[in-house]
């Protein structure tokens, strides 16, 4: 049995004639902070949302815990924790309704957690989501994405629009929720001092392909740079 | 305004006219279209206020579009979001000036002054009630179109003569553009913080300014009789909590009862037809026939109302789609998501339906008893079977066409769900015939929904 939580094997994905994913592999190890770097378009958000299912893969295979992509069951569903890029919610919904709501599906929501977190990073319960910041809306998105303590938990760009302390706090979750080695998590950022500060494998995504995929420690270590320095140079390789 | 249940009343026109805003660009034109027809015998004599309140309405649909192109957070804040054109407003504003010569048409030779003064004066009050969404504001439109559906009255020839001579016309017009400029300042100046911000229902009871803060509205909720009331202004709220309680069994109408539990201004479509249909009801018992027409076709714009309904309860799912793709990562299978949610629109289609229907009863019982025997006559039960057709024909062209681009969309939706009226007028009214183009038009729609399941729906959810 493998130990690899999300494996993508060769996934191809074109909208009409432009292709976005042109045969991508990664895997994802079980525990590990997966950091997935690229350009715009590079076709970060469109690998994950394959990862997910929410986008059916032209070519090769997308799984996550073993299941299929496209087919996941309940139960894997409900290990899954997904922040999207673009966040929308009912805006008419209330903070409390949303979490209310979204707790709802989940058998093992932590409201323990979820209360804290709304608390710590200062997210107004009451107020309705069409009246929130952006930072607000994607805090707000990320304590949905993480009450229900999923096993896996897979985030585009999660943190563009948080302010320095929303942040470090986030950055901080992260790293405790990865803490014990137990939960895997794939973000995709811009941040590399962000990624550098958390994460411990990176992936670049360049023209639809992956072009490097390993610890960061080891990229570090081949380019004798930052990660940012060893993006640019890939990037204009 | 102090009184929070009151406040929550206020916010019933700009709700409503949420409700209404995909229908009112066709609409608008259908009206332009269709009232001259039906009010034949008023052409070129004086004013159509029909056509001038579909005018009125076109010009909300505008100003609508120009709020959202100025209060586009989203589109200015979040990377990557798409920002709506202002070329979409500048050529809705075309439009709405390309469609003058078209209402100087329906209202035939009638003297250019005041029909400039009307129009401005509706276009500004259209204006600010997007902006401000203020009861004061919505008065002119709703008068004008009461008053249209009036016909041949006393009150539109006295509006017309007032309006007619020309001290009276030039100081509507200066008052007009002093309103339409105060109104486009306020649009220009809004920000998120401002009062008529938020677009449509979100604010229940806290949109006024001078209602001030949330605390006022939570005594409400304790106070039993208010608290009802608002469980019908706010009935989203109310229902949510009760669908989303903890412990409750998972089976499919829990799940569907939870999916639809978002759904807000449930209301809002009966209110629609309540409001709408009352009106043409009334113009139908005056006015009842096409020149050499079906009898049934008098009810065409009411059967284009019910047929609508139908169609824009699926329209509503359509448009959270793309708050709704990301549910489909909460737990439960893919195929359960997609049968939970037909069944979602389902329900709420037959729920609308069987509303209005209900509703519309009622109303023909209070407001024309004499035209209840039809009713149930054989020109209603063809007229309700067109109607049925033209609405599972609109709602798959509606899902069908959702592929493409929302406004392609809601352009089309009313002729779409004309079109088997029109079909039907072309053959002999029969009940066998009625039959047939019906369930031909329902297949065809069905087709299309299928289609747009196996092509749309079903692949990319992002």
């Amino acid at each position: 049995m493998t130990d690899d939580v999300i494996v993508a094997a060769g996934v191809e994905k074109r909208f009409g004639r432009t292709e976005v994913l042109r045969g991508v592999d990664l895997t994802v190890p079980r525990g590990s902070v997966v950091g997935l770097l690229g350009t715009n378009g590079a076709g970060k958000t469109t690998l994950i949302k394959c990862m997910v299912g929410l986008l059916r893969v032209a070519g090769g295979q997308c799984r996550i815990l073993g299941d299929d992509a496209w087919s996941l069951s309940p139960e894997t569903k409900a290990r899954i924790g997904y922040v999207p890029q673009v966040i929308s919610f009912f805006p008419w919904m209330r903070v409390r309704d949303l979490v209310r709501y979204t707790a709802s599906f989940y058998p093992n929501w932590n409201e323990e957690l979820c209360g804290r977190l709304i608390r710590d990073w200062e997210i107004p319960a009451d107020q309705r989501a069409g009246t929130l910041s952006v930072g607000q809306t994607q805090k707000v998105a990320i304590v949905l994405a993480v009450a229900h303590e999923p096993d896996v938990l897979i985030l585009d760009e999660p943190a563009a629009a948080l302010d320095p302390l929303a942040r470090r706090q986030f950055l901080q979750l992260i790293i405790d929720i990865a803490g014990p080695g137990q939960r895997t998590i794939l973000f995709s950022t811009h941040l590399t001092a962000d990624l550098e500060r958390v994460a411990d494998r990176v992936a670049v995504l360049k023209s639809g392909q992956v072009t490097w995929s390993g610890l960061l420690e080891d990229l570090k270590e081949q380019t004798h740079l930052n990660l940012e320095e060893s993006f640019l140079e890939m990037h204009h390789a | 305004m102090r009184n929070p249940a009151l406040a929550v009343a206020s916010t019933i026109p700009q709700r409503l006219f949420s409700g209404l805003r995909p229908a009112l660009g066709p609409l608008a034109f259908l009206m332009m279209g269709v009232n001259p027809l039906l009010n034949s015998q008023s052409h070129g004599q004086h004013f159509n206020y029909g056509a001038i309140s579909g005018f009125a309405l076109f010009a909300g649909v505008v100003a609508f579009h120009a709020k959202q192109v100025v209060l586009d957070t989203k589109g200015r804040l979040l990377p990557g979001a798409p920002r709506i054109p202002l070329a979409v407003a500048g050529i809705m504003l075309l439009i709405y000036l390309a469609a003058m010569p078209l209402l100087v048409h329906a209202v035939g030779p009638a003297p250019l002054l005041p029909l400039t003064a009307v129009i401005w004066l509706v276009t500004a009050s259209a204006l600010h009630f997007v902006v401000r969404s203020s009861w004061l504001s919505a008065v002119l439109p709703l008068l004008f179109f009461f008053t249209a559906l009036k016909g041949d009255s006393a009150l539109q020839m006295r509006v017309t003569a007032a309006v007619e001579t020309p001290p009276i016309a030039w100081s509507l017009i200066a008052f007009s553009s002093a309103w339409m400029m105060y109104a486009g300042r306020l649009l220009s100046r809004m920000t998120e913080e401002s009062p008529g911000y938020q677009p449509i229902g979100l604010r229940q009871a806290r949109w006024n300014r001078s209602l001030g803060s949330t605390g006022e509205v939570n005594q409400v909720w304790r106070d039993p009789t208010r608290a009802r009331w608002l469980a019908f202004a706010a009935p989203a709220e109310h229902r949510l909590q009760r669908a989303t309680h903890r412990g409750a069994s998972d089976n499919l109408w829990t799940r569907c009862r939870r999916w639809r539990s978002v759904n807000q201004r449930p209301y809002a479509i009966a209110v629609m037809v309540l409001l709408i249909s009352a009106p043409n009801l009334w113009m139908t018992r005056n006015s009842p026939r096409l020149p050499g027409g079906l009898p049934q076709l008098s009810l065409m714009p009411l059967l284009t109302l019910f047929a609508l309904i139908g169609a824009f309860t699926g329209l509503i799912y359509a448009q959270q789609w793309q708050i709704r793709s990301t549910d489909i990562l909460k737990p439960g299978r893919r195929e359960d998501f997609f049968r939970e949610m037909g069944l979602c629109v389902a329900i709420d289609m037959a729920r609308n339906v069987l509303g209005a229907a209900v509703l519309l009863a009622v109303l023909t019982a209070l407001v024309a008893p004499a035209s209840l025997p039809p009713l149930c006559s054989r020109h209603m039960l063809l007229a309700v079977i067109m109607a049925s057709g033209g609405m599972v024909f609109s709602l798959g062209s509606v899902v069908w066409f959702l592929r493409l681009r929302l406004p392609v969309v809601v352009g089309m939706c009313t002729p779409i769900a004309q079109l088997p009226l029109f079909m039907m007028s072309a053959t002999t009214a029969s009940l066998p015939t009625a039959l047939l183009v019906a369930a031909g038009f329902a297949v065809i729609g069905l087709g299309l929904t299928y289609d747009a399941y196996r092509r749309w729906l079903v692949t990319d959810l992002g």
